[in-house]
């Protein structure tokens, strides 16, 4: 134990001076960088929208094309224009209504919740019910459920829902770290880890790291440790300065706002349409936690994410003995299987790879089962995930305690 | 128990026999030089004493335990320099000199860097990054990292290449010193001079196999000639010549054939009493001829080698 704490505080000082760790934490301050300003973009766009200007308009220009209409000869067919017309024109003024009051007093938004828990209530209580629902209709059926939750969720938790010209940076956060996790992230975990063995054989220092009175396989354990710890450090890191470059441009609002987890996915074809898959939510298993919670919650998946991506990369770098080689072939890896998960996304076998459990929370959430159309858990997230790292570190582990170091 | 010992031991890689049934005794406080031309497997030799390679046949032994199968204890008393010693070139000289020393479960780790930085003479330049150290000040680290342990053996690769005639000298004589406080080295080497000046016993590698061991002392001392300097060669080599002496003139010089240190002393005692002076007398190029006699081999060989 003790020489393993041994190894582990020499790599330690090692990785922290490698100038790697400084092309990662500058790359990772250029992504914190690039959030904080396209969220400021979008926030200047947005303000430039006000909804009440817009609705304004939109009715005006309903009501001009209305006098237009009335003063054309009388037909059937123009009365019925006519009619839509003012309906449509009586809807806007309500919505108008209801934006201005929003905006003017915070308050009415319990009102506003209340009458929509009301209005599913009375839809649900209008549809068809029982076993023999197409698919559409118990689509239909669980969105009312699940808008009803989310409604009492907020009265509750007194979670307001965050309006104009506001922007909730909680859910910003959240939506950009489901992109991050999946490519800026596991490429910083790459350039840090990639070269953790393949370096010293580059440059020959393994040799006088083998000759020490200290077993390969303790040598190598030390090193999986430090990058491990490592690249879940820099990734929680790298997550706190997204979440706080949000808060400095959006501000705090909204914090308590729902998020679902644990949502399930059926995946039905309706008889009548057998080409078209409707994915049918299941909210049986599921909860509503506030997005503060969320985003802790996703921020701690997404460093265990990482130390499998970066004991990914650990392997090729015990695998290939130029760095160049190994970080190519892990960044590779990321890539290539991003693009993969990607284009091949509605087939089964893309689930069994570990690129497309690099953000478990959508596993968790549900998302990533309506992206694939297959079902997705979190536990099978972490299932995949654990057996990619340890098969790969098996080999890692058996060829580095075999292996003749020859030339390095 | 011998320091070191290896018995029977080959390296197979692919189909090539590296090194072929190597056996080998060496004992504390003695210089042990592995000569050979490049290519003649010295440097895999030396990487299967320290575990960097795995013999395929045979078995190393390093006070008493075997390298391969018991590591940590048979490394525990080794210090090496394997080819060049490649450091941490963004870590500082001290940095390198503690990671070692954890590795090696050196005790009072601070005290230990201190005293082999000393001994090397790398103090003043400890707290500097290795990339701004020049190759001789390298070297030295190398050293240092090799000797952090206290090691009982003390196993080096070609370690004076590179470094200049002074740096040479300076590394011999620090052999020599720690060889007499008791440790065993083991140093690999394709040039002869340098065995010649720094061991006490040679073993020569050829092809793979060893084709010949000696001690320094027993080769030196069966000199094949001696070159005379006196006041009157002319008379001096008749003298000899009846004498029953075999002599040559080149220049003003004698070249006598003489066995052995006795016959040298004969040489001069007769060269006295008939009242010439002698000047000088210089041992004759005799390590390499009793190098080539022991190896066997035709000189147009041993040139590649020496």
């Amino acid at each position: 134990m003790g020489t393993l704490w041994n190894v582990v505080r020499n790599e330690w000082m090692k990785l922290v001076r490698r100038r790697r760790l400084t092309v990662v934490a500058i790359l990772g301050l250029c992504v914190v960088a690039l959030f904080a300003f396209g969220e400021y973009h979008r926030l200047r766009e947005a303000q430039n929208f006000n909804p009440v200007q817009i609705q304004q308009t939109a009715i005006a220009q309903m009501e001009s094309e209305r006098t237009q209409l009335a003063q054309s000869p009388p037909t059937a067919q123009r009365d019925a224009q006519l009619r839509d017309l003012d309906q449509a024109i009586a809807k806007a003024k309500a919505d108008l209504a209801q934006t201005k009051a929003r905006t003017a007093s915070p308050e009415t938004w319990r009102q506003q919740a209340q009458a929509a828990i009301e209005n599913a209530k009375q839809q649900l209580s209008q549809m068809p019910s029982g076993p023999a629902l197409l698919p559409s209709q118990q689509a239909q059926r669980a969105s009312l459920q699940a808008e009803i939750m989310e409604n009492q969720f907020r009265l509750q938790h007194h979670a307001p829902p965050v309006v104009w010209p506001q922007m909730n940076s909680w859910e910003e956060t959240v939506s950009f770290l489901g992109v991050a996790a999946k490519t800026f992230i596991p490429l910083l975990v790459v350039v840090l880890v990639a070269d953790i063995v393949a370096g010293e054989m580059t440059d020959g220092t393994i040799k006088l790291l083998v000759v020490r009175p200290v077993r390969r396989r303790t040598l190598l354990l030390g090193k999986w440790l430090v990058v491990t710890a490592a690249s879940a450090l820099c990734s929680l890191v790298l997550c706190g300065l997204v979440w706080l470059a949000g808060i400095l441009v959006l501000g705090t609002k909204g914090a308590m706002s729902p998020h679902w987890v644990g949502v399930t996915y059926q995946f039905v074809t309706s008889p009548d349409q057998p080409l078209a898959v409707t994915p049918v939510p299941d909210y049986t298993h599921a909860a509503l936690l506030p997005v503060w919670q969320y985003l802790l919650y996703d921020s701690l998946w997404i460093a265990a994410a990482m130390v499998v991506v970066a004991s990914i990369a650990f392997f090729c770098s015990t695998i290939f003995k130029s760095a160049m080689v190994s970080t190519a072939v892990s960044m590779g890896a990321v890539v290539i299987g991003l693009v993969v998960t990607d284009m091949a996304r509605h087939q089964g076998w893309v689930r069994w790879l570990f690129p497309t459990h690099l953000n478990l929370m959508s596993d968790w959430s549900g998302e990533a089962a309506l992206a694939l159309q297959h079902p997705v858990t979190l536990g099978l997230g972490v299932l995949v995930l654990v057996i990619w790292a340890v098969v790969l570190l098996a080999v890692s582990f058996i060829r580095f305690g075999r292996q003749d170091i020859l030339n390095a | 128990m011998h320091v070191l010992e290896l018995r029977g031991v080959s390296k197979r890689l692919g189909r090539r026999m590296v090194v072929e049934d190597l056996n080998m005794t060496v004992e504390a406080g003695e210089v042990y030089g592995f000569l050979g031309p490049n290519g003649a497997g010295k440097t895999t030799t030396i990487r299967m004493i320290v575990g960097l390679i795995r013999p395929t046949a045979g078995e190393i032994r390093i006070l008493g335990h075997d390298v391969q199968r018991d590591p940590v204890r048979a490394l525990a008393h080794v210090g090496a320099i394997v080819e060049n010693p490649e450091l941490y070139s963004y870590l500082t000289g001290r940095q390198n000199l503690i990671h070692y020393a954890r590795l090696a479960g050196v005790n009072d780790i601070a005290r230990r860097v201190e005293r082999v930085a000393e001994r090397v003479g790398l103090a003043d330049r400890l707290d500097e990054k290795v990339k701004r150290y020049s190759l001789g000040m390298r070297q030295r680290l190398g050293v240092a990292q090799a000797l952090i342990a206290d090691p009982k053996l003390l196993v080096l690769d070609e370690p004076t290449n590179g470094l200049d005639p002074a740096g040479m000298r300076e590394f011999r004589e620090l052999i020599r010193a720690l060889a007499r406080e008791g440790m065993a080295v083991f140093v690999s080497s394709h040039l002869l001079a340098e065995v010649e000046q720094m061991c006490d016993k040679v073993a020569v590698l050829r092809g793979g196999r060893v084709i010949a061991e000696a001690r320094i002392a027993d080769l030196t001392a069966s000199v094949g000639h001696v070159w005379l300097r006196v006041s009157r060669p002319d008379m001096a080599q008749a003298v000899l010549r009846n004498s029953g002496w075999e002599v040559a003139r080149d220049g003003g010089r004698l070249r006598v054939a003489a066995k052995d240190e006795a016959a040298i002393a004969a040489v001069v005692r007769a060269l006295v009493e008939q009242g010439i002076d002698v000047y000088e007398v210089a041992p004759g190029g005799g390590l390499e001829q009793s190098f080539l006699a022991l190896t066997g081999e035709s000189p147009a060989h041993a040139a590649g080698m020496a």
